[in-house]
């Protein structure tokens, strides 16, 4: 399977990066021949393997639904580009 | 101060001897940074106030006379994906250039709490993503063995720093072999703890069921120390287990030690001299007492795709969160999703938008059952065939890398190529081993050549007794 400048554009859209056409040549051909490379998988029968956790030793990893103060609220805040009292700003989510 | 002559055992009988002060020991690092960084690259950020601040305390806490923590004064380089608080965390990215971590990463909230003393924040490819740290946004790191070559990666600056002795010992990031690899392009060791060993409370996201921090240092003891310092179950981590981190047994000899050589180890490709040094090696573990046990791992050259599938989608998840809006650089643009799009095509670099768009494709619909889903199928299939290995033996050995250190500019056009650098460390991530490279010679040129010994889920006490015995018979 290989992906055309147009698959690599629908693709780009998804994941919320603008891409130059340069980029959208340069990507197709490139991930064209990763995604060759990776396709081998199909190769081999998984038929009889269950899918697992990465971590198969874990369960549900619980703890106690009790809030601890984090202390640094401020400093998360002011890391955003765009904030106002205490409050970080958006553009507009629906246009008008 | 010969600083190449320090180990974290050196270090603790040279405070406590009265022999040099925390002080003298930062100073002496921070002229070594000083005078060397501007050519190898290794930091993004040196914290040489930091660092005097917690020289101050170590000092103090040394002439109180109580016992000192286990990395008491140790000058330790932090890989800048890991999080300092109050220090610039970048991940080798454009799109964090300006960040400032609100928080210490779990791995160094215990560095700190066991006396170590931060120097500063090393490069690496971005968001760990590449095997040569040429993927940086900011810089190139040079080998320090030979400076036309890469340091390998994603871990490159941390590993540089150890090489070079700008810093005692270092924390990387493995998801791939990211601590290895430049182990055995520097030659300096590089300890992968299995999945789940190590907290990734702090540690920038990129593949969410592979990462773990690695140690990397001069020796298999001394990185078995920052190992020993940051391991163990942390509440900010779900995927940690809750077992206690049993010290290694040091030991002289390999004797009732069966170790694993796996045919497909040994790969098309693979440099003739690495493959001789390694050859040498397993000959000489066998002196040391070792039984040598040939065995097959057919499926564990499907390592590597079932690796960057999963590495691409999860990725395209866990990057989805630089968007302009919480942290990082943000563009203008006359609407929401101009931010966004905008915004991530100036902040990330090409590797970066490679993998994100790779990973959307193999989790959009229609796909992700074939390319997701059945990565993980394959992946527990390679697990179990690994977990059979280790019916037989104790732990398996072959070369870390298929070549050594690579020049700066070799690979750097050709995505796929970079990638097949990772055929050898990538099993032990996929199969949740814990993993270690040492020092094996070097080839005609100079440059290393890394042995790597792959040990059994949870079982990185045994594999660094059996690593250190090789590293001591080595010379």
């Amino acid at each position: 399977m290989t992906f055309t400048k147009a698959d690599v554009d629908r693709l780009a859209k998804l994941a919320r990066i603008e891409l130059t056409d340069e980029e959208r040549d340069r990507f197709s051909r490139q991930l064209s021949a990763i995604l060759d490379y990776v396709s081998q998988i199909a190769e081999v029968d998984t038929s009889r393997i269950a899918p697992s956790f990465a971590a198969p030793d874990l369960a549900n990893a619980l703890r106690e639904d009790a809030v601890k103060p984090f202390g640094r609220e401020r400093e998360l805040v002011d890391a955003a580009p765009s904030h106002r009292n205490g409050l970080v700003a958006v553009k507009a989510v629906k246009e008008e | 101060m010969e600083l190449s002559k320090l180990s974290v055992k050196a270090v603790r009988e040279g405070l406590v001897q009265k022999k040099f002060s925390a002080r003298e020991l930062v100073e002496a690092y921070v002229k070594r940074i000083e005078a060397t960084d501007e050519k190898i690259g290794a930091f993004l950020t040196v914290t040489a106030d930091l660092a005097k601040e917690q020289a101050k305390q170590v000092d103090a806490l040394v002439a109180s006379g109580r016992e000192l923590p286990s990395l008491a004064g140790v000058p330790v380089a932090v890989k800048d994906n890991i999080l300092v608080q109050g220090v610039n965390a970048t991940a080798g990215s454009k799109i964090l250039e300006s960040y400032v971590a609100a928080y210490d990463a779990t791995v160094v909230e215990r560095l700190r709490k066991a006396g170590a003393i931060i120097l500063g924040k090393t490069n690496l490819d971005e968001f760990g993503m590449g095997a040569s740290t040429e993927n940086s946004a900011f810089k190139i790191t040079k080998n320090p063995v030979d400076p036309k070559c890469v340091p390998g990666g994603s871990s490159g600056g941390s590993t540089a720093a150890v090489a070079t002795n700008e810093a005692l010992v270092a924390l990387g990031t493995d998801t791939g072999g990211s601590s290895r690899q430049p182990a055995s392009f520097c030659g300096v060791v590089g300890l992968k703890p299995t999945y789940g060993r190590v907290s990734r409370s702090g540690v920038i996201a990129m593949t969410s069921s592979l990462d773990q921090v690695g140690s990397i240092a001069r020796s298999v003891e001394d990185a078995a120390a920052v190992y020993g310092a940051i391991a163990g179950h942390d509440s900010r981590d779900a995927t940690t287990i809750n077992q206690p981190v049993d010290s290694p047994k040091w030991k002289k000899s390999l004797k009732g030690v069966r170790i694993g050589v796996a045919k497909e180890f040994f790969v098309e490709g693979l440099d003739p001299e690495v493959e001789s040094n390694v050859r040498k090696a397993i000959e000489r573990l066998e002196g040391l007492g070792a039984k040598i046990v040939e065995l097959s791992l057919p499926h564990t050259h499907y390592s590597l795709p079932v690796y960057y599938v999963t590495v691409t989608s999860e990725v395209s998840s866990n990057l989805a969160r630089y968007d302009g809006i919480r942290y990082g650089a943000s563009a203008t643009a006359g609407n929401l999703f101009g931010v966004y799009t905008k915004t991530r095509a100036r902040g990330f670099g090409p590797e970066a938008k490679r993998r994100i768009i790779l990973g959307t494709f193999a989790l959009s619909a229609g796909y992700a059952d074939k390319y997701y889903k059945k990565a993980q199928l394959l992946r527990q299939l390679i697990r179990e065939e690994y977990a059979k290995a280790f019916e037989k033996v104790d732990c398996l050995v072959g070369p870390t890398t298929p070549t050594p250190a690579f020049a700066i500019g070799e690979k750097v056009d050709d995505p796929l190529t970079m990638y097949l650098a990772d055929v050898l460390t990538v099993p032990a991530n996929i199969a949740g081993l814990c993993a270690i490279s040492v020092p094996c010679g070097e080839n005609p040129n100079g440059l290393p050549i890394g042995l790597q010994f792959i040990g059994r889920p949870f079982g990185e006490a045994e594999l660094l007794s059996i690593a250190r015995v090789y590293e001591e018979n080595a010379r």
